[in-house]
């Protein structure tokens, strides 16, 4: 049986029981909190958090990140999304974004709320904390960003 | 790096991508008795064997390898995720290259249905090793989006790389994709969307493969009586440098800085320009890709790639071909062998032996890969 994933001619997802369950380091419940890190020398600041600076190996102060930004891109991913309520409001997958966070953040990519139609590059968004049981009835947190209110 | 001692190909072999049930241990085999029959060197005479996989057990590859001959030479195996193709072929080239030893062998083989390590385009498997929720083809397609919103391209454009990559491959007996019928614009667009706006038709396939090729120092030619007709004028290997909008997490590939700078040095060591290219191998796991690097490695401007695609340049009459044995839309990308399957195209191509989809014969062919995490390897073969 292979397992090869050239499907082109099939219109059938793929079943999948259960959403991952690891994700996400730096956020708090409330309110938002995006912790980064910025670099001693540079003052540039990382997400992640890293251990050393990255462009100049020097040390790096643990700080906290805007919560809002601008969308650089994103796409609907057509894989399940196997939460009880999925962040879209259909059930034939995702939408995730790039997100350049204010004050010269650094680039994240998280998953996107909001219907599939309502994404554009360069808009405004903002984090939220996105709540939801897996398949298997276990409770995961992640972040997310929507549309900017106002 | 650059090679101080000049290094040729001296044989090169594949097997089929994908296709038919076939087992990996065959796979390896064939493809390397092809490259050992097509160098005119007995395999007792190889100093030193490379193993590129990414997927299978960590004590697969010596032992299928004993089919070969046990001739107690150092055997290493090496992994870079979807680029191990490229670094096992780089680090044979190197070895030859800075005089250590005059021949050195790479095979590179994998096996998706028999993965030790998890699919990267299965959100329930990669996590926690990647961004769970932004599989590959998420990370291409928002290039894509950013893509046309920066240059107005469309998903036509997509397509009209995919179609082209997708007949190609129809001439290649070795793809894994074998269409029966010429693939349209329309068919690729039709298909089952994957990530807006990449339909499944703009993906690769992940069959099994392996491939081989076997490198020689000039004293190699000399000794074996050997006329070269294809030499490693660039052999390179770079990582990312940090820039805007760089990302610590998921199965990133980029940016294309990386792709840049692994390109115009190759150029200076092989002492060509892009304008040079007879035939190049890219690393289009997603069409998009395909698309960005024709700008990246400077086949043209920033935001003229849509009119290389729509005017033929890339097609195999064109001024560039461009995945010319169908690439990894069309000839598949079991992971490990890819980058070696670039070496053996290129070399068909430099020799004149390229059959149905020989293009007009190139002087310089070049060979791009990447692989998450990311690393980049691009190689230039000239012709002697």
């Amino acid at each position: 049986m292979t397992k090869a994933t050239d499907m082109t001619d099939s219109t059938e997802t793929p079943n999948r029981s259960k959403v991952p369950t690891s994700y996400g380091f730096g956020i708090d419940d409330e309110p938002i909190v995006i912790h980064g890190s910025q670099s001693d020398e540079l003052g540039t600041t990382y997400w992640p958090p890293r251990l050393r600076c990255p462009q100049t190996g020097g040390t790096v102060s643990d700080t906290t990140l805007a919560t809002t930004g601008t969308l650089w891109s994103w796409t609907f991913v057509h894989l399940p999304w196997s939460g009880e309520e999925t962040p879209n409001g259909v059930d034939d997958g995702y939408a995730v974004g790039l997100i350049d966070l204010d004050d010269d953040g650094p680039r994240l990519g998280m998953v996107l709320l909001g219907a599939p139609d309502s994404f554009e590059v360069g808009m405004r968004v903002e984090a939220r904390e996105l709540h939801f049981k897996t398949i298997d009835g276990n409770p995961q947190s992640i972040l997310a960003f929507e549309r900017l209110a106002g | 790096m650059t090679l101080a001692n000049e290094v040729f190909v001296l044989g090169v072999g594949m097997s089929r991508f994908g296709g038919p049930y076939q087992p990996l241990d065959q796979r390896i085999i064939e493809a390397s008795l092809e490259a050992i029959d097509d160098s005119g060197v007995p395999f007792p005479e190889v100093q030193s064997l490379y193993l590129g996989t990414s997927l299978t057990a960590s004590t697969y590859g010596p032992p299928v390898v004993k089919d070969l001959g046990l001739t107690g030479i150092p055997i290493t195996r090496i992994e870079n995720a979807s680029a191990t193709g490229g670094a096992t072929f780089y680090e044979a080239v190197h070895a030859v290259g800075s005089g250590r030893l005059d021949l050195a062998m790479a095979i590179a083989f994998d096996d998706p249905a028999t993965s030790a390590v998890p699919d990267f385009n299965d959100v329930e498997d990669i996590s926690p090793i990647l961004d769970p929720f932004i599989p590959p083809m998420a990370f291409f397609s928002m290039w894509a989006v950013r893509r046309m919103a920066d240059h107005g391209t469309t998903p036509e454009t997509l397509a009209a790389i995919a179609t082209k990559n997708w007949n190609n491959a129809r001439l290649n007996p070795k793809a894994e994709r074998q269409a029966t019928e010429e693939i349209t614009v329309e068919r690729v667009l039709g298909s089952r969307m994957l990530a807006y706006p990449h339909t499944a038709r703009m993906a690769a396939p992940q069959g099994a493969g392996a491939a081989a090729v076997i490198v020689g120092s000039r004293k190699s030619l000399e000794r074996f009586d050997i006329t070269p007709t294809v030499r490693v004028a660039a052999a390179q290997a770079h990582s990312e440098r940090y820039g805007e909008g760089h990302l610590f997490t998921g199965a990133i590939i980029g940016p294309p800085e990386m792709v840049r700078r692994a390109a115009f040095t190759a150029y200076e060591e092989a002492g060509v320009g892009p304008e040079d290219l007879g035939a190049i191998a890219f690393h289009d796991a997603y069409a998009i890709e395909e698309l960005l690097y024709y700008e990246a490695i400077g086949l043209c401007e920033a935001g003229e790639g849509d009119r290389l695609v729509h005017d033929g340049e890339t097609a195999l009459t064109g001024r560039f071909p461009t995945s010319t044995d169908g690439g990894f839309i069309g000839r598949g990308h079991p992971s490990g062998p890819t980058g070696i399957a670039q070496i053996w195209e290129l070399t068909h191509q430099v020799r004149g032996t390229a059959g149905d989809r020989q293009v007009a014969k190139p002087s310089n062919a070049l060979a791009h890969i990447v692989g998450a995490g990311s690393v980049c390897y691009t190689h230039i073969l000239q012709s002697v």
